[in-house]
């Protein structure tokens, strides 16, 4: 069933700001949504009132079309949240950081183990499972990071940036990770991110915001991007 | 059960692997420890202590200076007693006519005029040196007019010069044990093992030691304190100077010093007591009474005996004289009596001083208690602290909270852990204190308690202070000043019966403060369960306190 995760014209004020201002905006299972905008753009707040970390001003999260709380225990289990900063300790293995996490998810024994090892081998990480997490380059720590929030086998993934702060080959890996995971786990994966050849490497669906409004939602790679798209890139290319 | 026991494990294996971490939580409260047991290991040893003994035979000017409320009235007792008195001016012309030997004696306001000198007999030096120390109430010896001021300031003060020739009770003996000892002599040989007398010539001398740091005080002899402690109406008033910089160290300077005196003081008693047991006896006997040769109320008797038998044809005269013998016999025996008496009652006070532990106990003893809680207070603080800015530092804390995890459970787990480290750690102390003081510890059982609330407590108040910081670096100075506060607030280094009544409330809100009633209960003052209950009840109160509130942030600082 495809059901769809959506923000339905939320609004974010951080006390006089606004961070978001009515952003109507929703991810299908089984595919990757990029959240493009400039930084300040409200990308990070639309993803952080998804799951559930930030509390709307106005607005409402549904899932399959029905209101959700986003607070809820049931509610968050359907959910990966990437931070942006991997977040693991670092003192521990790959394969220690996993299998704790998977036991917050009430995974044990023989479970937690088998799902471990398909998650290590899913981000390719099972060559350094025995590895502290700390000594893992830039591009590894954020696919643990990434591993971390697939464990529990969410509905959706919900990345921050993930791509921020690596070198073009580890990026490339990432992405394409990213998109084998929507396609194989027939999860939603929405990611932000503020470049825009990212978002045209992933393709699919691209959902610009802009001063914490959506200007435009392109789908990339099906001949649907057209001229709207590129008055986006001229734009952004002429304001760097 | 499952989840306490990931974080239990995980926390375990995070904290095992941080060397610099166990290096701060476990092997510095150690070394802080022997530090400060071996400082303490020497406590009890002779406190330095200058002397300046004015009682000795002198030719120069010594001083004493006094506030008086009525300097008329002083000047009034000085003319009566210092012979022909003669205005000498101000208080250069006082000191030239001492100096050149024109007066032997001079009064008057430091610093100022009005000065008055006299001319004194030596015979009469005594008696002089009695009514001015009554006049002027306690006066002080001084290195001279200009101390005075100095010390005393200059209203209503006076200060009195009197040349050593003219006082010939200077440097007089008492005798101990068959020696006879100046006073100088005589405070050595009370010193026992509570000072180290260093001698000075002059009180200048002992101040410059004092101020130096070479003496812990001085004690300055008056001249005539002999003659005043064999005196039966005298009173000998004694300067002492401690150095205050340090409160302990004045604390040990004064009790050494006290010690010492009352030495002296319980000498001088016994034997003015035995003085007039002695008198007694003559009275009795018959000899030399306090310098009169008298008759025995012995032999008066014999003689009233004698009348009666040669008044035996006079039955009228022999009843009174029978009369006289019966009031004899009843004043000679009342003298025993009184004898008896004063010989019984000389010291009526012997201290036997002990714990209520049932055993002597030694400054050592005494810092356990206070050690095992500095290490409480400090690894449970930093671990509590620590074990949750690691969460916030690894960006886990948000993570944790995306579970569903409730977040009493990684509390109740970091809890544990920390409680268990501290735990750990403080019964090692407890355990090597054992060893290497000798210390018994009584109750194990309640010893043990307390350690266990007291570690988890002191943990969980280590939690709340993590939740407010993001990184290690910062809960663990977090923990360190906080520590450092609680460490007086909890009454392991300063009491907390000294403290103004808010601080002793606010001391109350703090485990470590029940920790320290606790342990110092038990292992100092014999305390027991009954005892112990309240404060461990609130220990265990305060746990549950601190690890709600603990819990209450963690989601909230999750949720932001």
């Amino acid at each position: 069933m495809g059901r769809m995760l959506e923000g339905v014209d939320l609004v974010k004020d951080f006390g006089r700001t606004r961070a978001l201002r009515g952003v109507t905006l929703g991810v299908e299972k089984g595919e990757v949504l990029v959240l493009v905008g400039p930084n300040g753009a409200g990308k990070t707040t639309f993803l952080r009132l998804l799951g559930g970390r930030l509390k709307p001003t106005s607005g409402r999260v549904q899932e399959g079309g029905r209101e959700v709380d986003t607070s809820e225990p049931a509610y968050l289990r359907r959910l990966g949240f990437v931070p942006q900063t991997p977040s693991f300790y670092g003192r521990l293995t790959c394969r220690e950081n996993l299998l704790f996490a998977a036991s917050l998810y009430g995974l044990k024994g023989e479970a937690r183990e088998r799902r471990v090892r398909e998650v290590l081998d899913l981000v390719g990480l099972s060559t350094y499972e025995g590895v502290p997490a700390r000594r893992l380059s830039g591009g590894l720590a954020q696919r643990l990071n990434v591993a971390m929030g697939l464990l529990h086998e969410p509905d959706y993934l919900l990345l921050d940036e993930p791509t921020a702060g690596l070198d073009p080959v580890a990026r490339r890996v990432l992405l394409a990770l990213l998109s084998r995971l929507a396609g194989e786990g027939a999860r939603g994966v929405l990611l932000t991110t503020h470049v825009l050849d990212e978002a045209e490497m992933l393709g699919g669906r691209v959902a610009v915001l802009e001063e914490g409004r959506l200007v435009g939602i392109f789908r990339l790679g099906a001949g649907e991007d057209g001229p709207g798209w590129e008055e986006v890139r001229r734009r952004w290319e002429g304001g760097r | 059960m499952r989840k306490l026991g990931a974080f239990l494990a995980k926390d375990a294996r995070l904290l095992a692997r941080h060397r610099v971490l166990w290096a701060v939580l476990v092997l510095y409260p150690l070394l802080a420890a022997g530090v400060v047991g071996a400082a303490f290991s020497r406590t009890g040893r002779p406190v330095p202590v200058g002397l300046v003994n004015l009682d000795r035979p002198t030719e120069e000017v010594l001083w004493m200076g006094a506030k008086v409320e009525d300097p008329d009235l002083a000047f009034e007792v000085f003319r009566e007693n210092a012979g022909s008195a003669v205005e000498l001016g101000d208080e250069g012309d006082a000191l030239k006519a001492l100096e050149e030997g024109s007066v032997q004696v001079a009064l008057g306001p430091p610093g100022g005029g009005g000065w008055w000198g006299g001319v004194l007999d030596p015979d009469r030096g005594n008696l002089f040196l009695k009514e001015m120390k009554k006049a002027l109430s306690s006066p002080v010896d001084l290195e001279g007019p200009v101390e005075a001021g100095e010390v005393m300031g200059g209203q209503g003060t006076l200060v009195l010069g009197v040349r050593g020739s003219c006082l010939p009770f200077l440097g007089e003996g008492f005798w101990v044990e068959g020696q006879r000892l100046d006073a100088g002599a005589l405070a050595e040989f009370f010193a026992g093992g509570s000072c180290e007398l260093r001698p000075y010539p002059g009180i200048r001398e002992a101040k410059e030691a004092l101020t130096a740091g070479r003496v812990d005080a001085v004690v300055v002899l008056p001249p005539g304190l002999v003659h005043s402690l064999k005196a039966l109406d005298d009173t000998a008033f004694l300067r002492i100077m401690v150095d205050q910089s340090n409160l302990l160290k004045a604390h040990f300077a004064e009790t050494g010093v006290r010690s010492l005196l009352s030495r002296v003081s319980e000498e001088a008693v016994r034997q003015k007591l035995r003085a007039v047991v002695s008198g007694l006896k003559v009275l009795v006997s018959g000899g030399d009474f306090f310098g009169t040769e008298v008759t025995g109320l012995g032999e008066l008797r014999s003689d009233l005996e004698r009348v009666k038998e040669a008044l035996a044809g006079r039955p009228d005269l022999a009843t009174a004289v029978s009369r006289s013998l019966d009031l004899a016999d009843t004043v000679i025996r009342d003298l025993d009596v009184a004898a008896d008496y004063l010989r019984g009652t000389a010291l009526p006070l012997q201290l036997q001083l002990g714990s209520v532990s049932g055993r002597p106990l030694s400054a050592k003893d005494a810092a356990v208690p206070s050690l095992v809680v500095l290490s409480l207070l400090w690894t449970g603080m930093l671990c509590g602290a620590t074990l949750v800015a690691w969460e916030r530092e690894e960006g886990m804390l948000e993570r944790v909270s995306l579970t569903g995890v409730p977040s009493r459970v990684p509390i109740a787990a970091k809890v544990l852990l920390s409680g268990a480290v501290v735990g750990l750690l403080a019964l090692m102390l407890l355990f090597l204190s054992s060893l290497i003081l000798g210390m018994p510890v009584s109750r194990p059982g309640l010893v043990f308690a307390v350690l266990v609330m007291g570690s988890l407590s002191i943990s969980a108040l280590g939690l709340v202070v993590g939740t407010a910081v993001e990184e290690v670096p910062a809960a663990m100075v977090a923990g360190a000043m906080i520590s450092f506060v609680l460490l007086f607030l909890c009454g392991a280094v300063y009491p907390l019966e000294q403290m103004p009544v808010f601080l002793r409330w606010s001391a109350r809100i703090f485990p470590p403060t029940h920790v320290q009633e606790v342990l110092s209960g038990v292992l100092l003052q014999g305390r027991g369960w009954r005892e112990s209950w309240l404060a461990l009840l609130a220990t265990t109160l305060l746990m549950a306190a601190f690890s709600w509130m603990a819990s209450r942030l963690w989601s909230r600082v999750g949720r932001s």
